[in-house]
């Protein structure tokens, strides 16, 4: 072997080496990658090309009392596009533009969106989408989805609440109870390519979805038309700048309506300002001024610090707390404890409240329930307010006797009222009835549920005649319906201003809060009407009010009117000849202000 | 003189299983692609063993010609022409439509860079043997045989095919330090090459970014270092006995081209660490028994054109392998016998028959 042909064995043992070398290098890397790091990146490959697709289950239906549909699902279809596959993005919006209510430069903007998916319009009616669909536009598709539909528009809107786009409860009972009503989504994973292709159609795996369960509500669709419409039509003549009638039966608990102005349509909820979404009834709190004094009286009386026939100096008009000069509307002179009631006189209260005595006062609020949520099935209950017992001042038992710094709720304010109607029971305030499954099936029906005895049963009728009372000559008359006996209690309450740090001159909140028929009573009901213009008296604004929603709901629940002679004889019985002045008071309303 | 013996039986198996192992692989990894653009799982099978029986004949032909009549200069000239023709027609014919790679007539189709890369070890074995006694002359053997190659090279640019244009000095460079070209003729040839990769790639930012994108893909997973990390979680994925035969997803068009860049990507996934790596041991074996032929060939011109034409297979193989293994950026070199493309598989079988043919001699 000559040298020449040596070197060239030697340089080729090199290369041999390098390569040797080279694939020692591939083969360590493939260890790397195949042993060590296969976890990680065989995952990493996993999520790129496993696809889960949302089921979405159905949402439940909610039902009034008789059945009738408050919230149901329509299937309408989403529009969606494939920006990569759009051709012409700005001649395709301008078609869209034509057909959609969106503007072309916004729909051009998501056709040209780097995003391999964008939403077009959710939801659309059919005949937009039968026209889309037959320009047969390149990259844009269709999904069919459930839209949350409300067939009586307006009706307990309040109540009911909305659910949004994605069909996620925002409101209302489609809040509270959307776990209930939601259902579970069901899943399907599907394998695709890179192209975003499925290449299992059939999927790996699929769970389907569960449609959400039905709610039935206590609340009675007529009942709600009623209220709701005789308090659109008193805040629209009296110019009010709101107002709740909260309509329950006293012996069960169970909410028959919540009306609240003002209203909007949770099929276009977003048209309507965030403070027409309120639940007013609910959440909302006011002093409710006269219709307290009731309830004190009922405090008085379990006590045993008045008698019925107690008769009292209620002075010149006005009695100095602390201080504070509280006045009558007029001079009483001499008023007997229920007449007290009957006119809603303050000094008469406030004589009755500091017999009562801080303490016991303190203690009695408390155990009726104020300053407690009645833990009623609506989202954002507020409890009202009470003060703590530290922070009461001398003028404090003055001011709760009449019903002023005492915050209530509305539906509060009914629930713990409605005892007297209930032989001394509170009930537990419920909206939802019962829960069904999609096939009909009951799943959980809420009975009534006392909450706790405030008074005894003497107590309350003796109450409930001078409720009677109140109606057929005292402040309330306004409210009074022929043919039947009617409990109730006026209230007018000057509203504190939160930024002077006193009571306004010219605020108001009008009140009443009544039951009927008074000698079985299956309705409670408070009616309150916030800053009325010009009258503001409970008895002028609200009592009306009452007596209208009152005329419609007997006809519709057939309460039979009572006996002429009857009706008589209970009447003579209360009015125990002091019918003239009676008749006078409700000319010249006798409600207290400070 | 040399005796007569048979052609080397391990080189011959070992090639006949590659390019059989390598029909598999092509139609698992290309029947998705053939079904998406053709609508047929064995669109590329079909045309792949069309290629791999004219290549075989091709082989069993040149197995049974003596490899010295490469060395007749009309022979070698006329195959340099032809290539540098065809090259030259490519460059000139459509410089419009971009990428001119294929020669096309009548459905059929023609790489030239192909056949130019073995023309190119031909021609190299041919000239060095001759100009053995002024090897280090620069007037008369290094300039013109760089002339040669730079030719080539810039042709090939033309198309534009920068990988391959790399490869062929990479192969003119490895032939020149067999037959013993002065270390300073190769230092030169290394410092230009430099010189014009600085010029052509790291002066144009969007190339570097392009070939930096090797070195850490996950900097921009969905642009530059797409083809990379695809290519990663396939190999990967495998694991080490594979996920079996047919079952790899990462062909269904993430890996951006399963069947001919990326097939070891596939060959990763669906066989494991014990396929991909079998794989490695039987071009280590085609190594071995390639240089084996060259170390025991009679004369110096067998010699280097057996050396030659085995790192021309085998440097290709590496290069593939370690651009799959994110080892070295993106080029568009195939894996000899084993990814899908006619021209690269009958001209590789070609350079088997005349490795074969000389593997016969020994001196």
């Amino acid at each position: 072997m000559n040298l020449v042909k040596r070197k060239t064995y030697i340089r080729i043992s090199l290369l041999i080496l390098v390569v040797f070398i080279w694939m020692g290098l591939i083969l360590w890397r493939l260890v790397s990658l195949q042993v060590y790091q296969r976890d990680r990146l065989a995952q990493r490959g996993k999520i790129q090309r496993e696809r889960t697709i949302k089921l979405n289950p159905k949402r439940g239906r909610i039902y009034d009392r008789n059945g009738k549909e408050l919230a149901v699902n329509v299937e309408m279809t989403s529009i969606y596009a494939l920006p990569t596959e759009v051709t012409n993005p700005s001649q395709t919006a301008s078609k869209l533009a034509k057909v959609l209510p969106v503007k072309r430069s916004i729909l051009e903007k998501r056709l040209r969106s780097n995003k391999s998916f964008v939403w077009i319009e959710r939801k659309v009616e059919p005949e937009p989408t039968q026209q889309i669909r037959e320009l047969k536009l390149p990259g844009i598709g269709f999904l069919k989805e459930d839209k949350r539909y409300y067939p009586q528009g307006k009706l307990a809107s309040h109540v009911i609440g909305f659910a949004g786009v994605d069909s996620q409860g925002l409101n209302g009972l489609e809040h509270l109870y959307d776990r209930e009503i939601r259902g579970e989504s069901g899943m399907e994973l599907t394998l695709i390519d890179a192209k975003r292709r499925d290449f299992l159609p059939e999927g790996i795996t699929r769970k389907e979805a569960t449609s959400g369960n039905d709610i039935v509500v206590n609340i009675d669709a007529i009942i709600q038309y009623i209220a709701e419409k005789e308090l659109a039509e008193t805040v629209r003549t009296t110019g009010a700048k709101g107002g709740s009638v909260v309509i329950m039966n006293p012996r069960s608990g169970e909410v028959l309506a919540i009306a609240n102005q003002p209203d909007y349509d949770p099929n276009n909820f977003a048209r309507y300002s965030e403070s027409s979404w309120r639940n007013r009834a609910v959440t909302d709190i006011y002093e409710p001024g006269s219709t307290f004094k009731i309830l004190l009286l009922a405090m008085a009386l379990e006590e045993k610090v008045v008698g019925l026939d107690d008769h009292f100096y209620c002075g010149e008009g006005g009695i100095e707390v602390a201080g504070s000069y509280i006045r009558d509307h007029k001079p009483y002179g001499v008023l007997s404890t229920k007449q007290i009631i009957e006119y809603s006189s303050n000094v008469g209260a406030i004589i009755i409240g500091s017999r009562i005595g801080k303490q016991k006062l303190y203690h009695h609020v408390q155990r009726y329930g104020f300053g407690k949520k009645t833990r009623i099935d609506l989202p954002g209950e507020s409890g009202g307010i009470v003060l703590p017992f530290r922070k009461w001042s001398g003028v404090s038992v003055g001011s709760i006797s009449i019903g002023q710094e005492i915050c209530v709720t509305p539906l509060q304010l009914l629930t713990i009222a409605s005892a007297i109607a209930n032989e001394g029971y509170v009930m537990k305030p419920r909206v939802v009835k019962k829960v069904l499954s999609r096939r009909g099936e009951l799943l959980n029906e809420f009975s009534p549920s006392p909450v706790r005895r405030i008074i005894s049963p003497q107590t309350a009728q003796q109450l409930l005649n001078i409720m009677i009372a109140v109606v057929e000559r005292g402040t309330g008359t306004a409210a009074k319906l022929p043919g039947y006996i009617i409990a109730g209690k006026t209230g007018t309450a000057q509203k504190f201003d939160p930024v002077a740090q006193r009571y306004g001159p010219d605020k108001y909140v009008a009140s009443f809060i009544g039951f009927l028929p008074a000698n079985d009573p299956v309705i409670a009901m408070i009616v309150v009407i916030d800053e009325p213009q010009g009258s503001y008296y409970g008895g002028e604004v609200a009592a009306p009010l009452f007596k209208e929603i009152a005329q419609q709901l007997v006809k519709y629940l057939r309460i039979p009117p009572r006996q002429r002679d009857q009706t008589h004889l209970v009447a003579t019985n209360i009015l125990a000849g002091r019918e003239r002045e009676g008749v006078e008071w409700s000319n010249s309303p006798q409600e207290e202000k400070r | 003189m040399p005796k007569k013996l048979s052609p080397d039986k391990v080189l011959f198996c070992v090639v006949i299983i590659l390019v059989l192992f390598g029909i598999g692989m092509v139609y698992s990894a290309s029947a998705a692609v053939a079904l998406e653009h053709f609508h047929s799982t064995s669109y590329f099978l079909i045309k792949q063993i069309v290629s791999m029986a004219i290549g075989l004949l091709l082989m069993m032909l040149l197995l049974n010609t003596n490899y010295r009549i490469f060395k007749k200069p009309f022979i070698v000239y006329t195959l340099l022409a032809l290539s540098l023709g065809m090259l030259a027609y490519l460059a000139v014919a459509s410089p419009a439509q971009g990428f001119s790679r294929w020669l096309r007539w009548r459905g059929f189709s023609f790489q030239p860079s192909e056949l130019a890369k073995l023309c190119l070890v031909i021609f190299l074995a041919f000239y060095l043997d001759r100009n053995r006694e002024k090897l280090n002359n620069a007037y008369q053997t290094v300039f013109p045989l760089l002339a040669v190659v730079g030719t080539l090279v810039i042709l090939i640019m033309k198309q534009p095919d920068l990988g391959t244009a790399i490869f062929v000095v990479l192969i003119a460079v490895v032939m020149m330090f067999i037959a013993g070209v002065n270390w300073k003729y190769l230092g030169g040839i290394f410092l230009s090459a430099s010189l014009l990769f600085y010029w052509l790639i790291v002066r144009v930012p969007y190339r570097w970014e392009r070939l930096l994108a090797f070195v850490n893909p996950w900097k921009d997973p969905l642009g530059y270092g797409f083809q990379p990390i695809q290519s990663l979680i396939a190999i990967a994925s495998g694991g080490v006995s594979g996920l079996g035969v047919g079952q790899s997803t990462q062909k269904l068009f993430y890996l951006p081209a399963p069947h001919t860049d990326f097939i070891y990507s596939v060959i990763g996934e669906e066989l494991g660490l014990i396929g991909a790596s079998l794989a490695v041991v039987a071009f280590g074996i085609f190594m071995a028994r390639g240089t084996r032929a060259a170390v025991k060939a009679p004369d110096h011109f067998g010699t280097f054109l057996a050396a030659g034409l085995t790192l021309m297979i085998i440097l290709q193989a590496l290069i593939n392998i370690s651009v799959t293994l994110t080892l070295l950026p993106t080029k568009g070199l195939p894996l000899p016998f084993i990814s899908y493309g006619g021209s690269a598989l009958i001209v590789s079988l070609i350079a088997v028959g005349i490795l074969l043919n000389i593997s016969q001699y020994s001196s």
